[in-house]
């Protein structure tokens, strides 16, 4: 493990609720894992502790084997000397420094010989395509290229781990695609250990080994993209991943064939397949029916409901429709053509593959992915 | 929040100002009790006196203390926040020279800068009494103006004090983000309402702050009421303090009473304003690197330059105008009267006063340290301020804004009292002086800095410390260099304030360190009015030239702090 | 001129002045052990609140006479007696010698114990109440409480000539008197006017809204300009300094009858930490030579017999009004009383 977090429990004054409780944590080596959640739900504090810029109440961090900090036992080592390399929301790029002194920062402090140093930038501003802006002042800088500024800052003095603290939400939609390819592919080849903290689900699943989804203060479920997009474990990470339907439903067994009815749209779909544990007679559960998974039909057909239109939105690719049927509103994603008129009839069904089980309903009202 | 100041011993820094502040404040608060200076037992009858015995007399100096800071606070603000207004937010032509000619009046002391008044605006020689009395065809001697009263007071007090009003307020509005009054614009909002509804709202922290400071420094404020107010009997707690010190027998503990009633009172307007500031974020104020566009002024725009121009040439120049005349003219009058003419105020100085050049150098070098050790220590303690949330880092705040609410002439009384004695006896040292100059404008420093201090991202703080820096060079290779026009700007108010203090300056001085104070003291007992004019242009010259010499090469490549695009 | 004919001329030079010193040295009474001691000495603290020029003419004629270095803080009278106070409730001893001009401060100093008995040789030239019954203090010198008025704004013919003079009401507003609360000769000249002239003289004056000024610098400041065209109760040298600088500057002294007079008192700490060097300088400005230089340099009016002061009539024919040792306590008494009179006489 390169980076272990056990029992993190932080609490700022003033507070009710502990910002971070008593959270576990791996990260192994050269391995970019994500913390993804919405604000407030701990991931920045979380990756300030790993930093050393806030200090837990409880809980140990080990960075390759060494105790960085043991809340018990009262060890604490300072970030200056954890030497992790970060990037931050703001960038953080020093406006009083040029570029290259910007990035020289970190060497200077350890006091790497001249000539070496000028080496080591150069080669660091060349991997992030800095290497003609060296001697300019930094605030000469676009948005863009001030995040290579700091990118490079993080690197250059070759940290035990990089952390990324939202690095490209201040930053418009393309060059974030694009320089979230670049964090990602800088991260391969120098085979860092990464944590990587945003909100944007897109962004975590494009760029991460694995995604840690986070939710007041704990870490809801941990897996790889695939895993956590295919198997979400609960109605948050279902929707906060895929602005999913929540639906409730429940599971009935008839002569051998699990079937489930979700009453608030009086959708029943038939379940193939054995649901292990949540198969039990009666028992109700949520689940999460993905927009892109709801059958839309023109027309009546075997147990299909009938919606009505209530929104039409174009996405591009396909359409974004909100369904309504009985009082419950659904969200579906249907081919571009043809464009269904507000208040239109239309027949919804589910294939059986497509739902996902979400376990054991609490007591939520059905929600409409948002 | 994890910084620089947790390493640091925070609670070592905060027992530092606290005995600074604190210890010569403690004799202040024990005079008050004593039965006399040298009779150590105590007693409340000093308490009864002022409040019971004397209740109305007292009631009435709290009245025109409150009603002199009040009112000049209120000009000051009005004064301040339109000239910054003027300079940083529209196409007014001129603007450079207009700040320098705007800041003139703080260049004065406020006790010089009444004198000077007098020569305009007393009711039978004033200049512009003169002018009024041909212009209106008045047929009186006197009048119409009559600088000699409540309002005379108010008017130069208020005068004296708005450049703090406007340092900061144009400080705040040249990092204010325009995007947020483009916005109001689009709203709908007049370029007029947008000045109220956003402009001034956004700024608001650093008025009000500035106008906490404008308040306090008029509550301690001596020259003016003293020049202005006594001669028409009306006095304020200073100068009721003062001449309770200055009657024989000398009533120390009666002043020490006054004293404590005015810390008291300055302590709640302090505390008032940390409440209507609390919750209101400063972060939208935050240094960003983007120059805000002027707004055009249109047909207004030289009208307007042409009012500016004469206000602030009628309130800012013409004092000083009235000094230099004064310093130039064989005796003292406004009158024009080219058979006066005489270089010998300042031919004559050194024969005159012998440690005149002396003072001068003198102050200027103990003001340039005082001010350094100053605005360094303000340095540390508004990073323990800014950084720190617990109680400690609140009660510092407090304790730090306590020197200038306090009169100086009775600070000076407890300074003296604290270092006569052990632990630390610095008495008849220069050190004592150093010493008492840091602790009078900790306050002005720490506002300084604190202001730099709440613009900077602490996110580029961060990324030093991820960067491998320790706490020292973080301060040397980032903070400093971040915050550096601010510092420098309070390191300038700190000095100008310096080269002007009196009253720890006579009371702690030691002969063989003359200051500017002292000279001008035994210059004025002598009835040498020609001579203190000279004194006092030649210190203000000396004052300036510094100053500017220092900003210019400390502001030189001054850079837009914040790094966010 | 190579560099050793420099150092010739140059110690024929120092030798020439030591001798020119020393011819122009006259004698003063002090006692031969006691300067022998102030010698070793070498300095003595002065802290006083007369006009700094005679002071530092005094210092200078005292130092080169004795070899003993005077260290002068000129400062006003009220924080000479805060220091002093201080200096002694901390029991850290730095002054040698305080002057204030006022009597008052010295006959409390002695009642606490705080001054150090010393009859100087010099007083045998002064009169008896200028010196204490038991040598704590002496008073070595007056200001005169006079009128001063602005030649160009009161006409010649019109010029008071003493102070009843000023119930005029021609000097309605134009009139400047030291305010009550101004220290010592706000007090006195309120006190002396109302003991010889009676209550009535105030209230006329009062009458008159005059302006009431804190300093008598304030006061000399406001007469030379014009704003006030007449001041009353101001000390003498005010006018008469600015006369001897500037015989052009268009005031007149004016000296009336009964004549208030403030005092320059000087006293010796009980721990001065050189006493024989502040003994020597007590001599030394009791002294002829330094009676002299104080009159010529401040203007001061010497107590002592036969030294006159440029500028100021003979004094013989008017009637002096001090306040001597024994009747301060009375002095004081009515202070209260005379603080709300004037509150009320003099109101805007």
């Amino acid at each position: 493990m390169s980076i272990e977090v056990r029992g993190l429990t932080i609490r700022y004054a003033g507070t009710a609720q502990p910002a971070v409780r008593d959270l576990d944590l791996e990260i192994g080596k050269g391995e970019l894992t994500t913390l993804l959640g919405p604000s407030g739900s701990g991931k920045s504090t979380t990756l300030r502790c790993i930093a050393g810029l806030e200090r837990p109440d409880q809980g140990t961090i080990r960075i390759d084997g060494q105790i960085v900090c043991d809340a018990a036992r009262g060890i604490w080592i300072k970030p200056e000397q954890r030497r992790l390399g970060m990037v931050f929301q703001s960038y953080a790029v020093w406006p009083h420094l040029s570029v290259f002194d910007n990035i020289a920062f970190p060497l200077r402090i350890l006091g790497v010989e001249r000539s070496r140093m000028r080496r080591k930038v150069e080669e660091v501003a060349d991997l992030v395509g800095l290497a003609e802006f060296l001697g300019r002042p930094a605030t000469k800088l676009s948005g863009g290229q001030q995040q290579r500024v700091a990118l490079a800052r993080a690197i250059v003095f070759e940290p035990r781990a990089i952390l990324f603290d939202e690095p490209l939400s201040n930053l418009d939609a393309k060059l974030r695609e694009r320089m979230r390819r670049e964090i990602r592919s800088l991260q391969r080849r120098t085979g860092l250990t990464a944590i990587y903290v945003t909100h944007d689900q897109v962004e975590a699943f494009a760029i991460s080994d694995r995604i840690a989804v986070m939710n007041d203060g704990r870490i809801q479920q941990i897996g790889t993209p695939q895993e956590i997009y295919a198997r979400p474990n609960s109605a948050y990470v279902a929707d906060f991943l895929g602005a999913a339907n929540i639906l409730t439903g429940r599971y009935t067994t008839e002569a051998g064939r699990t079937k489930l009815a979700i009453p608030s749209v009086g959708l029943a779909i038939d379940l193939d397949l054995d649901v292990d544990a949540k198969s039990t007679d009666s028992a109700t559960g949520l689940v999460a029916l993905r927009p892109e998974d709801v059958q839309v039909l023109p027309s009546a057909a075997g147990t299909a409901v009938e919606t009505s239109v209530r929104e039409v939105e174009y996405l591009g690719r396909n359409l974004s429709l909100t369904l309504e049927s009985a009082g419950t509103e659904l969200r579906a994603f249907v081919s571009p053509e043809p464009v269904p008129s507000i208040g239109q009839r239309l027949w919804i069904t589910a294939s059986p593959n497509a739902v996902v089980h979400l376990g054991p309903a609490t007591p939520r009202e059905d929600r409409q992915g948002s | 929040m994890w910084l620089i100041s947790e390493r640091m011993p925070a609670a070592l820094l905060a027992i530092l100002v606290g005995f600074l502040v604190l210890y010569p404040l403690f004799w202040v608060v024990e005079a008050s009790f004593r039965t006399s200076i040298l009779d150590r037992t105590y007693t409340l009858v000093w308490y009864g006196k002022v409040f019971v015995e004397n209740s109305a007399p007292t009631v009435e100096l709290f009245y025109h203390t409150v009603v002199l800071a009040l009112g000049s606070t209120l000009l000051a603000v009005v004064v301040g926040v339109a000239a910054a207004l003027l300079v940083a937010r529209t196409d007014m032509p001129g603007r450079g020279a207009f700040t320098i000619v705007f800041l003139s009046p703080f260049f004065l002391t406020p006790m010089i800068t009444a004198v000077s008044w007098t020569l305009l605006a007393s009711p039978r020689i004033g200049l512009y009494n003169d002018l009024l009395r041909w212009v209106l065809r008045l047929d009186a001697l006197t009048g119409p103006l009559d600088i000699y009263s409540e309002g005379g007071m108010i008017w130069v007090l208020g005068l004296y004090l708005s450049p703090y009003v406007y340092l900061f307020t144009s400080a705040a509005l040249r990092s204010l983000d325009p995007s947020l009054e483009e916005a109001a614009r689009m709203s709908g909002a007049s370029a007029g309402g947008t000045l109220f509804r956003v402009t001034l709202q956004l700024v608001r922290p650093a008025i009000l702050s500035s106008a906490l400071l404008a308040l306090i420094l008029s509550f301690g404020q001596w020259g003016v009421p003293a020049i202005l107010g006594v001669p028409v009997r009306t006095y304020v707690l200073t100068t009721a303090i003062w001449s309770n010190m200055a009657a024989w027998p000398t009533q120390r503990e009666y002043a020490a009473v006054l004293s404590v009633a005015l810390l008291v009172a300055a302590f709640i307007f302090v505390w008032a304003q940390r409440r209507a500031l609390s919750g209101r974020s400063f972060v939208t104020v935050t240094g960003r690197g983007f120059r805000a566009p002027a707004v055009a002024l249109g047909r207004w725009r030289w009208p307007i330059a042409a009012a500016a121009w004469s206000f602030t040439v009628a309130t800012g120049v013409m004092p000083l105008a009235a000094l230099v005349y004064a310093s130039v003219m064989s005796r003292w009058t406004t009158s024009l009267r080219l058979d006066l003419l005489t270089l010998r105020n300042y031919t004559g100085l050194a024969s005159l006063e012998p440690q005149a050049f002396v003072a001068i150098a003198n102050s200027l070098g103990l003001s340039v340290l005082g001010a350094t050790l100053a605005i360094s220590l303000s340095l540390f303690v508004s990073l323990c301020i800014t950084r720190e949330r617990g109680p400690l880092a609140r009660i510092l705040d407090y304790v730090a804004m306590l020197p200038v609410s306090v009169p100086s002439v009775v600070f000076a009384v407890g300074l003296l009292m604290a270092y006569l004695r052990p632990p630390l006896v610095l008495y008849g040292t220069p050190y004592i002086l150093i010493l008492a100059y840091v602790t009078l404008f900790i306050p002005v420093g720490v506002r300084a800095s604190t202001s730099a201090l709440s613009q900077i991202d602490p996110a580029l703080e961060e990324a030093a410390r991820m960067s491998g820096a320790g706490p020292i060079r973080r301060l040397a290779m980032v903070l400093v260099p971040l915050i550096r026009p601010g510092l420098v700007a309070g390191w300038v108010l700190i000095y100008i304030s310096l080269m002007k203090e009196v009253s720890s300056s006579i009371l702690l001085g030691s002969p063989s360190v003359p200051v500017n104070a002292t000279v001008l003291w035994s210059l004025w007992s002598l009835g040498a009015y020609g001579a203190v004019a000279s004194f006092e242009v030649l210190c203000t010259v000396v004052m300036a030239v510094v100053a500017a010499v220092v900003l210019a090469v400390a502001n030189r490549s001054a850079f837009q702090v914040g790094s966010r695009p | 001129m190579n560099w050793k004919s420099v150092m010739v001329a140059g110690i024929a030079a120092a030798a020439i002045l030591q001798l020119l010193a020393f011819r122009t040295l006259p004698a003063f009474a002090t006692d031969a052990a006691v300067r022998e001691a102030a010698k070793k000495e070498g300095e003595v603290v002065v802290y006083g609140s007369w006009p700094k020029a005679g002071m530092v003419a005094m210092a200078d004629a005292f130092t080169k006479s004795t070899g003993v270095k005077v260290t002068f803080t000129n400062i006003a009278s009220s924080e000479v007696i805060q220091r002093f106070l201080a200096e002694r409730e901390a029991s850290r001893a730095v002054v040698d010698v305080v002057n204030i001009s006022a009597l008052a401060p010295f006959v409390d100093f002695r009642k606490r114990n705080l001054l150090l008995q010393y009859r100087s040789p010099e007083l045998a030239a002064y009169p008896k109440s200028y010196q204490d019954s038991d040598g704590y203090w002496m008073n070595v010198g007056h200001s005169a409480e006079v009128i001063v008025y602005n030649t160009e704004r009161v006409p010649a013919g019109k010029a008071p000539k003493n102070w009843q003079d000023l119930t005029d009401p021609m000097f309605a507003k134009v009139l400047a008197v030291p305010d009550i609360k101004g220290g010592g000769t706000g007090y006195l000249w309120y006190y002396a006017m109302r003991e010889t002239l009676g209550v009535s003289f105030h209230e006329k004056i009062g009458a008159l809204k005059p302006q009431l000024l804190v300093s008598t610098a304030s006061m000399g400041q406001a007469v030379q300009s014009g704003e006030a065209f007449v001041a009353a109760g101001i000390l003498h040298y005010t006018g008469t300094n600015a006369l001897k600088a500037d015989p052009k500057a268009p005031i007149r002294v004016v000296w009336p009858n009964p004549l208030p007079l403030t005092d320059l008192v000087v006293g010796i700490s009980s721990t001065a930490p050189h006493p024989n060097a502040a003994k020597t300088f007590v001599d030394f400005i009791a002294s002829e030579q330094g009676q002299k230089l104080g009159v010529a340099e401040q203007g001061m009016l010497s107590p002592r017999p036969g030294i006159k002061t440029e500028g100021v009539p003979d004094l013989s024919g008017f009637k002096l009004y001090s306040i001597a040792a024994d009747r301060l306590e009375a002095y004081f008494k009515v202070e209260p009383e005379y603080n709300a009179e004037f509150a009320r006489l003099y109101a805007k």
